[in-house]
């Protein structure tokens, strides 16, 4: 916890120092949160390029916007959430998501018509090996794939999750269980049996 | 009481249960083996779809290469650009003064200047000066990053310079009364 303590005191000077000009400082932030920005936006285009400009745009935007940063509040969740709007925003643009993501009435009712399918709720997830899992959370559909991006990926909290996507904490909670059930059902779908891969 | 759903485990294990409902679904878990082992799933899930999304040896390589601390800034540094805004404040200020002070000996200067021919290569310079100093008020304008204050003072000293009467050089001034056989 001490230092916990002392990370964010750290980070409040370093803050200071970036409003007072200096950008050495802000190149210490970045090098500190690239990996969550990066990985947010990479985990939501699922393109390389495409996320390292996000990244870039998002910390430059957070740059230009930092005298509006309150400094008693955690810096990560702040970053993360400029970086899904650009990525979101770049998705919109790009119109990707239509090519990518099973979306839409059509596919639910394929995931509930499976014949013969095993019960979701014995899969269990934990086995899965990361590749199936990312691949899986790569075709969830936007809301879905932008919680659980943002909850085991960026770590915030329901709470803060709820502040990006206009949800209260509850209904992310609801949102994260939908996801969580959804990838069950692809990775049964794509055949990936957790009895098998144990 | 009885076992909770899967909402209110997924809110306890994310420590978004409100506090009052924590505090009787506590007992509950600890006792209960059926919930005990649901939670355990949720965790061990909870950390499978962490290590998933986690970025992998290829990915970090591509960040670590992309070299997102030297390469977010704008091509304009604004430490540099508060520096010119003073830069500009001062020399301002400074030519007002040299001008008040010392305008015949400029103007002399500028005529032995024309004879050896040097006058088109002072207006160039000139220009090149004013132009490099127009771009400079217009990135200080422009840039969000910045307080109002700097370019005003700049915007302000060049308002005084241009619109205020310009006062009578003080060595030109005593010529004329030298000239004049005036003390």
């Amino acid at each position: 916890l001490g230092t916990l303590v002392e990370q964010v005191q750290e980070e409040r000077e370093l803050v200071r120092l970036c409003l007072a000009g200096d950008e050495t400082a802000f190149a210490t932030l970045v090098g500190r949160h690239q990996v969550a920005v990066f990985g947010t936006a990479l985990r939501l285009l699922r393109d390389r390029e495409a996320a390292g400009d996000v990244a870039n745009r998002a910390f430059f935007k957070a740059y230009q916007a930092l005298a509006t940063f309150d400094p008693d509040r955690p810096l990560r969740p702040w970053l993360v959430r400029i970086a899904t709007n650009e990525a979101l925003n770049e998705l919109r643009a790009c119109q990707r998501e239509a090519s990518h993501t099973l979306t839409g009435e059509a596919t639910e009712i394929a995931f509930e018509q499976l014949p013969g399918a095993p019960d979701p709720a014995d899969q269990a997830l934990a086995a899965v090996p990361a590749e199936a899992i990312r691949a899986a959370v790569e075709r969830l559909p936007e809301s879905l794939r932008i919680a659980t991006v943002l909850r085991y990926f960026a770590d915030l909290s329901l709470a803060e999750i709820g502040a990006q996507t206009g949800q209260t904490a509850n209904a992310v909670g609801v949102t994260l269980l939908r996801a969580r059930q959804r990838l069950r059902r692809a990775l049964v779908l794509d055949g990936v049996n957790a009895d098998d891969l144990s | 009481m009885t076992c909770p759903d899967d909402l209110t485990l997924e809110l306890w294990q994310a420590e978004a249960l409100p506090p009052t409902d924590a505090y009787w679904l506590a007992p509950h878990l600890l006792a209960c083996a059926d919930c005990a082992a649901r939670l355990d799933l949720l965790g061990r899930e909870t950390a499978a779809l962490a290590q998933g999304l986690a970025l992998n040896g290829g990915e970090l390589t591509f960040l670590a290469e992309l070299d997102l601390a030297r390469h977010w800034r704008p091509a304009r540094s604004p430490t540099v650009t508060i520096w010119l805004g003073w830069l500009a404040l001062v020399g301002t200020l400074a030519t007002a003064l040299v001008w008040t002070l010392a305008e015949p000996e400029l103007t002399l200067g500028l005529e032995l200047a024309n004879r050896v021919g040097l006058v088109m290569v002072l207006l160039q310079s000139g220009l090149r000066l004013a132009g490099a100093a127009g771009a400079s008020l217009l990135t200080l304008a422009t840039n969000p990053l910045l307080t109002y204050a700097q370019p005003a003072l700049v915007l302000t000293a060049l308002l005084l310079l241009f619109l205020a009467p310009r006062p009578e050089p003080v060595l030109a001034r005593s010529n004329e009364l030298n000239s004049r056989g005036l003390p």
